[in-house]
């Protein structure tokens, strides 16, 4: 069994009081879902690169607004970034090919470009081995 | 007592490049030509280069897109680090063998490296292989060489990876396909000419040099060479395009780098 394993930081930013809280899937299996309260959180998680085709989903969600002492709205944000499957990191494929679908938007497949406002879902799909999917992806 | 300065120029026999290539491919019997650069095995080398990655526990990240000049470079450093001039003891080795070399560029390696870091205690250089090519020319006031092997006439100029203009690029592939025009004795000639620069430059300088011959063919070009002919043999046939077996390779180095180490002081 060839295991890989995907890692990756999140970043709550502009948080004022706001919640924010973010599942991570592949495969269909959640691996993490959670309310950011700290700033900062690495997610490991090791999976089988046997098989086929592999999917990763960022899901935003619960999202709360706080006003400043202005009135001014804050929007909390999600920053993602250090997308690495066993130390490769994949952040700019990431910009290139995941597909962010917001919840409360009909005009879908936004880009994804390392951070996340809207509640919806980014995704990125690959093929096994991840190495000669990147190599496809980098020197095609 | 400090070691002696040991300068070794050559090709592809002394840079270790292919024998690790039944590493890569984990199995014994692996045979490569020329190299996995030049078959644009990346996945095959990524792949040896991430699993190895892994056993070390390395925690840096690598770019995506940086991943196939990482691995290749990587494996290429492991090889070159086992290569024979890299085992040779009691001395400080710079290994200047690089693939495709040819005499022409040796000399110009010889002298830009005499220039920067002064005279070595000693200089091995190695034969070549016959078909590898020298190009050295003059464009707009400055002086550029080229070693290659004859396919390189096909070259498309890219300017990504040619880092001179595309009119160098084009005299380079009419100068490749004017001397593959010529007689078969041309590229001997050449080969002697260049080497009898070498020796003047050594002489000159006062230079102590050594050659190593790896390929019988080649013997016509050197006097009382330290000789790895048979040791080669073990790996290669004399027929070069036949590709090379890569453990026996790997496995040879020490062998060479000790018939090297005995006699390079004679």
């Amino acid at each position: 069994m060839d295991v890989v394993l995907l890692t990756l930081d999140l970043k709550k930013l502009n948080a004022g009081n706001g919640d924010i809280a973010v599942e991570i899937w592949l495969d269909a299996i959640k691996i993490f879902d959670q309310y950011l309260i700290a700033q900062e959180r690495q997610i490991k998680h090791e999976y089988d690169d046997t098989s086929g085709k592999h999917e990763l989903q960022i899901v935003l969600k619960d999202k709360t607004l706080t006003v400043d002492h202005e009135d001014v709205e804050l929007h909390p944000m999600v920053e993602v970034s250090n997308i690495c499957l066993d130390g490769v990191k994949i952040d700019n494929l990431m910009y290139q090919l995941a597909t962010y679908n917001h919840s409360k938007d009909l005009r879908q497949n936004h880009k994804f470009f390392g951070r996340m406002g809207c509640e919806g879902t980014v995704s990125l799909q690959w093929l096994s081995p991840y190495y000669q999917w990147i190599l496809e992806q980098t020197h095609p | 007592m400090k070691k002696p300065n040991v300068l070794v120029i050559g090709d592809c026999l002394s840079n270790g490049n292919n024998c690790y290539g039944h590493l890569v491919y984990n199995d014994p019997d692996t045979v490569l030509t020329f190299s996995l650069q030049y078959h644009k095995k990346y996945v095959d080398v990524a792949k040896w280069f991430l699993q190895k990655r892994k056993q070390n526990k390395l925690s840096d990240y690598i770019l995506a897109e940086d991943l196939a000049n990482v691995a290749y470079k990587a494996l290429r450093a492991e090889e070159k680090n086992h290569s024979w001039p890299n085992q040779l003891e009691n001395c400080n080795v710079v290994n200047l063998s690089l693939n495709g070399n040819h005499f022409g560029n040796y000399l110009i390696q010889l002298k830009s490296f005499v220039e920067a870091h002064g005279k070595p205690d000693l200089v091995l250089l190695t034969d070549h292989t016959a078909s590898h090519m020298f190009v050295y020319f003059t464009y707009n006031g400055s002086k550029y060489s080229f070693f290659c092997e004859p396919h390189a006439q096909h070259q498309v100029y890219n300017p990504l990876q040619h880092k001179y203009p595309e009119q160098v690029h084009d005299l380079k592939i009419q100068s490749i396909k004017r001397q593959l025009q010529y007689r078969d004795t041309y590229q001997e000639k050449k080969c002697y000419r260049y080497l009898k620069l070498i020796r003047k430059f050594f002489e000159q300088q006062d230079i102590l040099y050594k050659f190593v011959l790896l390929r019988t063919s080649n013997q016509k070009y050197f006097e009382q060479p330290i000789d790895l002919t048979d040791l080669r043999t073990k790996w290669a046939g004399e027929n070069e395009y036949q590709g090379e077996l890569c453990k026996a390779k790997y496995d040879m180095q020490k062998e060479c780098a000790k018939r090297v180490g005995k006699s390079m002081w004679m």
